[in-house]
């Protein structure tokens, strides 16, 4: 029962920062229809910058900030320059070949600046004690994960429901041409929602690094499909969907690392996800489609 | 002018479907457009609302000229477009639809009444407001679009087939909020396929055969059988009628 219980705690709070990943994953999916597959590798690109400042001796919060702009920066650019004209003649299929593209250059970017070796991520920032409740031991960071998780879908959905610019959002991902007619200036929605999903994906990312401690490009690709897991198991476009997603995928995982093999993760996971698509395609909380008239 | 339009041109890719289109619409009138399927009416209304960029010709609003600007520019400049099949924001509630109307305006509170006043005004959707309006039929759903696009308080307001589907108590309801509002002197660009109802409303009438204008006139003048008859007249003799 301990070890159980133990597999679900770190599960947990890996699963924080799925949620993290998958939200912004799920909300630029339902702004433009689009699988952004360049999502991992903007958020990896953003991380090493922050590393880069970290060794270079600024402060935490100025490079997570600064980092956060970075990723931001990029994919707004991504959006701008790749998918928006693809999108805009209709070519879906495109704009998705066009993502897998721009993943590639950021990766190699990356290596070009910092190398291909995986760099030690300076950690002291964030305590890395554990605490200790009955037999289990719970690691400061899984609870700084879950309750930064639960603070941005709180925000999140406190921003679409309540405030004109979120509800702007909402308008544009149900109907871009109608919002359009509102006075909505799309493009400006679009983009703002592209910049958001990197800030909170990256706030994911740093978390992720400072647990792990080891920063390597190949994590671009392992976030991206993490982000698209957890999407679609919470049902993807769902605010709430993609923190339920999150925590499942983080628990299922270390589930399945504890109890069956750490080397079947990936293909148990895949198949997790391929059952979510055939019998599940919206998730668990993600909507039907509407009735129309 | 609160409206002018001259010139025309517009269409989708290599196809043509206003072909040089002149006309203008007087502050506090209302006139009909009306013509045969794919003559090119809801074609018009997307030119003068932003949402097709013409190929050639100017439309101006108040004097401004506002050729190839983008929708949010018509909306601010108080050219509002209640677009064809509705299109409701599914997932919002008819509330909210209605809210986000008032999108482009400051006036955050003086909104909130006014999106009150409009659930008072109509039983038929008041009970209604929280409801997805993707779950409202089809007649709740077009007084849920008119009220959106009221929230923007238009200085002309583009209706395409309000009618559009509707069950005949539907288009009566319809029919008797756009009455109020003309009394109201509230401008309107009306596209319709039911003569009858839009001629009773309208000041003036185009017809549109074809992406030409084949008559213009007072409503006063012609009946929606005349109206009928234009439409199997070649865009080149309807000019001289």
């Amino acid at each position: 029962m301990t070890t159980f219980l133990q597999q679900v705690i770190n599960g947990l709070g890996a699963g924080g920062q799925y949620a993290l990943w998958a939200v912004g994953y799920g909300l630029v999916y339902q702004i433009l229809g689009l699988m952004h597959f360049a999502h991992g590798d903007t958020l990896i690109f953003a991380t090493f910058v922050i590393f880069a400042l970290l060794t270079g001796g600024v402060p935490f919060p100025i490079a997570l900030v600064l980092g956060m702009a970075v990723g931001a920066l990029i994919a707004m650019g991504i959006e701008k320059f790749v998918y928006r004209p693809l999108v805009g003649r209709n070519q879906l299929l495109l704009a998705f070949v066009g993502a897998l593209g721009a993943a590639y250059i950021l990766r190699n970017v990356v290596t070009l600046i910092w190398g291909v070796q995986t760099k030690v991520f300076p950690y002291e920032f964030l305590s890395n004690s554990l605490l200790h409740v009955g037999g289990l031991r719970i690691p400061v960071l899984a609870l700084v994960n879950i309750g930064c998780a639960v603070a941005v879908i709180v925000a999140f959905e406190v921003f679409l429901s309540r405030s004109r610019s979120g509800q702007s959002v909402v308008a544009v991902a149900q109907d871009r041409g109608a919002a359009a007619l509102m006075g909505i200036k799309v493009g400006k929605v679009v983009a703002l929602v592209y910049g958001l999903s990197a800030v909170v994906g990256v706030l994911g990312s740093v978390l992720y690094v400072a647990q792990s401690r080891s920063l390597d490009v190949a994590l671009g690709f392992d976030i991206t499909l993490k982000a698209f897991i957890a999407a679609i198991i919470g049902g993807i476009g769902s605010i709430r969907g993609a923190l339920i997603g999150g925590l499942t995928l983080g628990v299922v995982e270390a589930l399945i690392q504890g109890y069956i093999s750490t080397l079947m993760l990936n293909a148990l996971l895949f198949g997790i996800l391929i059952v979510f698509l055939l019998a599940l395609p919206n998730g668990f909380i993600g909507r039907r489609e509407a009735v129309r008239l | 002018m609160l409206l002018k339009v001259e010139g025309l041109h517009a269409g989708y890719g290599l196809t043509r479907v206003l072909s040089g289109l002149s006309f203008a619409v007087q502050a506090g009138s209302v006139v009909a457009v009306l013509g045969p399927n794919g003559a090119g009416k809801s074609t018009l209304l997307r030119a003068v609302s932003g949402m097709r960029v013409p190929v050639a010709g100017r439309i101006l609003v108040e004097g401004e000229d506002l050729t190839g600007c983008a929708e949010h520019r018509f909306v601010r400049a108080g050219v509002v477009h209640c677009p064809e099949g509705r299109r409701m924001f599914p997932y919002m509630s008819a509330e909210a639809n209605v809210r986000i109307g008032g999108f482009t305006r400051s006036d955050r509170q003086q909104l909130d009444r006014d999106v009150d006043d409009f659930f008072d005004r109509w039983d038929a959707i008041s009970e209604r407001r929280r409801t997805a309006a993707g779950q409202l039929s089809g007649g709740q759903q077009q007084l849920v679009a008119l009220g959106r696009a009221l929230m923007a308080r238009p200085r002309l307001l583009l209706l395409d087939e309000p009618s559009l589907g509707l069950a005949p108590v539907a288009v009566q309801q319809m029919y008797g909020a756009l009455r109020e509002l003309a009394a109201q002197r509230q401008s309107i660009l009306l596209v319709e396929q039911n003569a009858r109802h839009a001629l009773a409303l309208a000041d003036q009438v185009l017809v549109l055969v074809g992406g030409e204008i084949v008559h213009a006139g007072p409503t006063s003048e012609v009946s929606a059988e005349d109206v009928a008859g234009m439409y199997f007249k070649s865009p080149g003799e309807g000019a001289a009628a």
